[in-house]
């Protein structure tokens, strides 16, 4: 192939998308100008051109003009790229015959001068061209996928999104980081707005997970690494070590009660006390205990070992080590939920000092009927009576020195949780501080009124400058700007409640990288597409659900769950896949055989071969990620990514330097 | 018109060019002076995209990719790091402000840092001035002006004549299709579709010419057995002017990084290409020159499995020790021999030029190349542009003479030593016994089977036939050195000794694990290295 071209036909098309380029971009200049480059059969401006008379006009000038290379100057490639290529396609054009030059997102959107910009454009458009010139006409490689999936947490959303693909007949691998799945559902008292008990609605779908046949729980248990691509992953699990047998144990719980070691409760969030052999609650799926290896007295000291002793299913095992279990997927779903935000660091609130001031989650379990307290509500400090109560909102969130989002269900836990408080006690005053209540859910803004009128619940629009706490009494006092009568509040409370942000995982960090995902400025995983993806990521084959890509209540967890299902099962109840071309090719008769692409490669997709008496290097389609680190390694050009040739981007370099830019 | 610089930014297809998406998105307003290419990672960037750039008039270059740790293919970005911070050493080395090549981080939210670091390097290049002196913008460094020379002698008219013009030149009419050629050309005896033979009938026949012209690594041996003296290397050279000026280009390995080097030393831009002398060094006298040719620039683009300024360093040592102070010019520049052997003529032309002018300036009587790809193009190619008015001397002709003049002594020792000889020094020249003399000063000297006029090559000229027959090529001259029972190969050419050492660097297709072995245990030399640790 001719650098200079090999006689295409290219049309080109530039899109007005309305006013969002054309009111930046001279489209007809552009279009003029484009029509003048050598291969150009056709230069066309139209005002949408994604829409369907849009793609119209490429498809009839393909067929009339005999155009065998397209170029579209419009939005991003993220954008409309897969539409342009359908285009192609259905016309009968090999579908990556075809580039697409970004002048909304890279020009009009971001400059303001029409003259600079129209001649920006006018760059991008003929990169493209130069660009398409090169191209190949490539054919999607057909891979096999494996019919099984990942789940990776057994929240609600991870419970969810599992039972609905073991409905479709699909078999999954559910990975539960703790020993039971459940996840922060299972610490909720109740739920908004409709006041269902969290356990009641949530146990049954915990009970049927542990009875699919067709769903393998591992709990207690990780990933830790991954392999492979989209149909085809290989994960490795590391199941730790519970020191019991799950087979043997039949949750009798005898352990537990008669183990003699008490340690702070992590699931009671520091409210109450566990066991060193303990189950996180008594429902808990599957119902075995685990041996919390650094508190446990014969695992640290050697000593005790009255759960061995009393084991009727003889099922403690000191000496269980940690399994490492191989599973292949074709598709993962990532619902591993999200962590509170640190109240310690609002210091201004007392939280970590004063022992009355609590967070919300450690709320619900003082008034779980199975917490600590058995739902009494108790002052922490003294256990006395409780008369007043202030929950602030926005601990942590929609605060430009800790996170900058809303977090979107604290509003409503903290309504929640009043009229539940104010239900058993309706004795008690409760203020709520908040700088909006965001009622934006179904009954949500009904259930906000009913806390008002019928509960008489005190709604303060301020944000909580402080927290004091009056030493003798251990009363707290709350001061505040009432921002709607322009006053200064002062309030005495018993008990203060931080309504904390949900904020991202402090381990989804190992996930992004293991999965080689992006995140959002606000830490969580991105999702690809805000509106139009909103479960699919950047990598192919792996969703997320649930409060794993942003905060959610309920509601919206199981919908993204069972839209994260749904997606996964479009991918993995098809027995072969379609994995994009733009993959490395070997120039058999350039290859020197040294092997500096296969030790680049990250994938394992080049192996050397013999060729006669020679060593050559041969890409394998369905590993290779089309990445190009081999084609740098290699010295003398014999490997290189189709598509992404050294030759065209020399000709983009020279195109785009060309003219005389008169920025 | 103030100035305004011209910018390329590589982005990423996942991170970095998803966040110049979100500056949109965000109608983040950044100045329009960049152009963005869209690359699959970071890590497919080479360094010769870079250096494109420049040679087309970029003032700068914007190189962004995922945030270490969340590169999507795992460790494309901190690959790019490393040949970025490479690549940046060459620019140094041509005298190109590193600040105009920079590598930023940008996720695929942070629109913002997108934009302001558009901003930011806009404003920074402005201060730094275009990347050119003379020109506000669009000239490209390339185009300095230089007084015009006749071109009537013979290399010049056979690369710009006619076909007949380039038979007539080089003898072509003679050759009587004996097949000598074919049966010794060490390409034809990796490559059997290959045949020089074949190649000049068909341009006798008036049938044109395709790819081959480009597998001839223009070693001359056919031209040393040819009974009608047909200079082969030459009508291949010609051949290759004309396809160059018709758009074709020699596949050169490097994407091309070196040509491009060669040719972004035409500009005006001060080079720094002499930081790597040693300060104990003693330069600047006024009988000899040292021409280092490329060997700073080699040193970063090989620096994986070999060191070409150590050839540098030893030559200076070298003259040092015979008191013999060079003149090292920093005006110096690439000799163009590997342009002028890939079809580019202009860039070769200009290069000369620029080269005989410094050369003559300096005032020295005696120019010495390490590189003997350097001494013939200055020998006979530079001389065919204008009459010279200095002596050439490759540095193994210069050490003999030392020698004899017992200028410099060595220390004779028992080391086996077998000599390659490079084929502009030998063949092309015939310079033969020098190098055999100075070796035999310092051990015992075995000689290949085939050596001194039927010396087999290296099997790369001018970067540009780098394949698989040349490997297979230089695995064959290693075996050979390595059946002489000789302890090191030395050679006289630092590009003969990249090339040999590149063929063992990695995997190597022997088919017994001890001849891999074998091969990697023989050393190869460079003439001065061995004869500077024998100094006595």
């Amino acid at each position: 192939m001719n650098a200079k071209g090999n006689g295409r036909q290219i049309g080109v098309y530039i899109c007005h998308c309305g006013t969002n380029i054309a009111g930046t971009v001279d489209v007809k200049d552009v279009a003029l100008e484009a029509g003048k480059i050598k291969d150009v059969v056709v230069a066309r401006d139209y005002k949408y051109m994604c829409s369907n008379p849009g793609q119209d006009l490429i498809k009839n000038d393909i067929k009339e003009k005999n155009l065998d290379a397209i170029v579209v100057a419009a939005c991003s490639p993220k954008m409309h790229e897969p539409t342009y290529r359908k285009v192609l396609q259905e016309s009968g054009l090999n579908p990556f015959l075809f580039e697409m030059a970004n002048i909304r997102e890279q020009c009009s959107w971001v400059h303001r001068d029409k003259e600079k910009a129209t001649e920006k454009a006018i760059d991008l458009v003929k990169m493209a061209i130069v660009k398409v010139r090169q191209n190949e006409a490539l054919e999607k490689i057909k891979a096999e996928v494996v019919q099984r999936i990942l789940v990776i947490g057994g929240g609600i959303a991870g419970i969810q999104a599992s039972l609905d693909l073991s409905d479709q007949g699909y078999e999954v691998v559910l990975v539960e980081k703790e020993q039971s799945i459940g996840g922060r559902m299972s610490q909720l008292n109740k739920t908004f707005p409709t006041l269902d008990c969290s356990a009641c609605i949530l146990t049954p779908k915990m009970v049927e997970v542990g009875q699919r046949e067709n769903i393998i729980l591992y709990s207690y248990a990780e990933v830790e690494e991954v392999s492979g691509y989209v149909g085809n992953f290989e994960v490795k699990i590391r199941k730790k070590a519970r020191y019991v047998d799950e087979i043997m144990c039949n949750g009798c719980g005898l352990c537990e009660e008669k183990c003699p070691t008490k340690v702070i409760s992590e699931y009671e969030e520091g409210m109450g006390k566990r066991k060193a052999i303990y189950r996180l609650f008594p429902q808990a799926v599957p119902n075995i205990p685990v041996i919390d290896a650094d508190n446990c007295l014969y695992l640290t000291e050697g000593k005790c070992g009255v759960c061995k002793k009393i084991c009727t299913a003889d099922a403690i095992d000191y000496e269980q080590k940690d399994e490492i279990i191989t599973e292949k997927v074709g598709a993962v779903i990532i619902a591993t939920g999200y962590d509170t935000y640190d109240a310690i660091l609002k210091e201004e609130y007392g939280y970590g000092i004063y022992n009355n001031v609590i967070t919300g989650l450690q709320l619900e379990r003082l008034i779980h009927p199975a917490g600590p307290t058995k739902g009494e509500l108790k002052r922490p400090s003294d256990q006395g009576k409780i008369k007043r109560i202030a929950f602030v909102q926005c601990v942590g969130s929609r605060d430009e020195r800790a996170n900058k989002y809303c977090s979107r269900v604290c509003c409503m836990y903290a309504i929640k949780n009043a009229i539940l408080i104010k239900e058993r006690y309706p004795d008690i005053e409760i203020y709520i501080f908040y700088i909006d209540i965001r009622a934006f859910g179904k009954g949500y803004e009904e259930f906000y009124k009913r806390a008002q009128e019928e509960f008489g619940i005190k709604f303060i629009r301020g944000r909580v400058a402080e927290i004091l706490e009056d030493p003798d009494t251990k009363n707290l006092i709350i001061r505040a700007d009432d921002t709607l009568l322009n006053v200064i509040v002062e309030a005495e409370v018993d008990l203060a409640v931080l309504s904390v942000a949900i904020i991202p995982r402090k381990d989804s960090e190992n996930l992004q990288k293991l999965f080689g995902l992006v995140t959002s400025p606000d830490g969580f995983l991105m999702e690809a597409h805000a509106k139009l993806r909103p479960v699919d990521t950047q990598v192919d084959g792996i969703f997320l659900a649930g409060c794993v890509q942003g905060p959610k209540d309920i509601p919206d967890t199981v919908a993204q769950a069972k839209a994260a299902a749904s997606s996964a099962l479009g991918l993995i109840s098809k027995k072969t896949l379609e994995l994009e071309p733009i993959v490395a090719v070997v120039e058999e008769s350039l290859c020197r055989g040294c092997g500096d692409c296969a030790d680049t490669c990250e994938f394992g997709a080049i192996e050397l071969q013999r060729l006669n008496a020679r060593i050559v290097a041969k890409v394998n389609k369905v590993l290779c990620k089309g990445c190009g680190a081999c084609s740098v390694a290699c010295c003398n050009g014999a490997i290189v990514v189709k598509n992404f040739r050294d030759t065209q981007t020399f000709e983009m370099i020279a195109t785009a330097l060309e003219s005389q830019m008169t920025v | 018109m103030s100035f305004e610089p011209k910018i390329i930014a590589f982005c990423c297809n996942w991170c970095s060019y998803v966040g110049a998406d979100t500056a949109g998105i965000s109608r983040f307003e950044y100045p329009p002076n960049i152009r963005i290419i869209r690359v699959m990672c970071s890590g497919m960037i080479e360094p010769a995209y870079v250096l494109k750039c420049f040679e087309y008039g970029a003032d700068g270059v914007l190189v962004t990719g995922c945030h270490i740790g969340e590169c999507h293919y795992v460790t494309g970005n901190k690959k790019a790091e490393k040949r970025i911070e490479k690549t940046a050493k060459i620019l140094e080395t041509l005298g190109i402000n590193t600040k105009r090549l920079r590598l930023e981080w940008i996720s695929a939210s942070e629109g913002t840092k997108l934009a302001n670091t558009a901003k930011e390097f806009v404003e920074e290049l402005k201060a730094l001035g275009p990347i050119h002196p003379h020109d506000t913008h669009g000239t490209k460094p390339t185009d300095v002006s230089l007084e015009e020379y006749p071109r009537d002698r013979f290399l010049l008219s056979s690369l710009f004549g006619s076909i007949d013009t380039i038979v007539k030149k080089t003898k072509v009419y003679y050759c009587v299709e004996c097949g000598k050629c074919s049966a010794s050309c060490p390409v034809t005896r990796v490559n059997d579709a290959y045949s020089p033979r074949v190649i000049i009938e068909k341009t006798l026949e008036g049938i044109g010419l395709n790819g081959e012209i480009w597998s001839c690594i223009t070693c001359a041996e056919c031209t040393q057995h040819c009974p009608s003296t047909v200079r082969y290397p030459e009508f291949i050279r010609s051949f290759r002017v004309k396809a160059f000026s018709s758009g074709e280009m020699a596949k050169c390995s490097q994407a091309g990084a070196l040509n491009i080097i060669s040719k972004l030393m035409t500009s005006s831009i001060e080079q720094k290409r002499k930081s790597w002398i040693p300060k104990e060094a003693r330069t600047g006298g006024n009988e000899f020159l040292y021409f280092v040719g490329c060997l700073p620039y080699f040193e970063y683009i090989f620096s994986d499995f070999n060191s070409s300024l150590e050839i540098a360093k030893s030559t200076l040592k070298l003259l040092n020790a015979a008191n013999i102070e060079p003149k090292i010019l920093n005006e110096e520049r690439c000799c163009g021999h590997d342009l002028l052997w890939t079809g580019d003529v202009n860039t070769f032309e200009k290069l000369a030029r620029l080269n005989l002018k410094a050369i003559e300036e300096s005032g020295v009587s005696t120019v010495v190349t390490s590189c003997p790809e350097c001494y013939r193009t200055l020998k006979i190619d530079y001389a065919e542009i204008k009459e010279l008015k200095f002596e050439i001397l490759h540095i193994s002709e210069l050490i003999e003479e030392l020698v004899k003049e017992n200028r410099i002594n060595f220390k004779k020792t028992n080391k086996k030593l077998t000599y390659h000889d490079p084929c502009r020094l030998g063949r092309h020249l015939g310079v033969y016994d020098a190098p055999r003399n100075v070796i035999k000063e310092i051990g015992e000297l075995i000689e290949m089977d085939r050596s001194k006029t039927e010396s087999y090559c290296c099997g790369v000229s001018a970067w540009s036939t780098c394949d698989a027959n040349s490997k297979e090529m230089q695995i064959s001259r290693l075996k050979e050195a390595m059946e002489t029972g000789a302890d090191t190969l030395i050679t006289a050419c630092p590009k003969c000794q990249i090339h040999l050492r590149c063929a063992v660097h990695n995997k190597i297709p022997v088919e017994r694990e001890e001849d891999s072995n074998a091969l990697k245990a023989l050393k190869i030399k460079d003439l001065t290295l061995m004869a500077t640790e024998a100094l006595e």
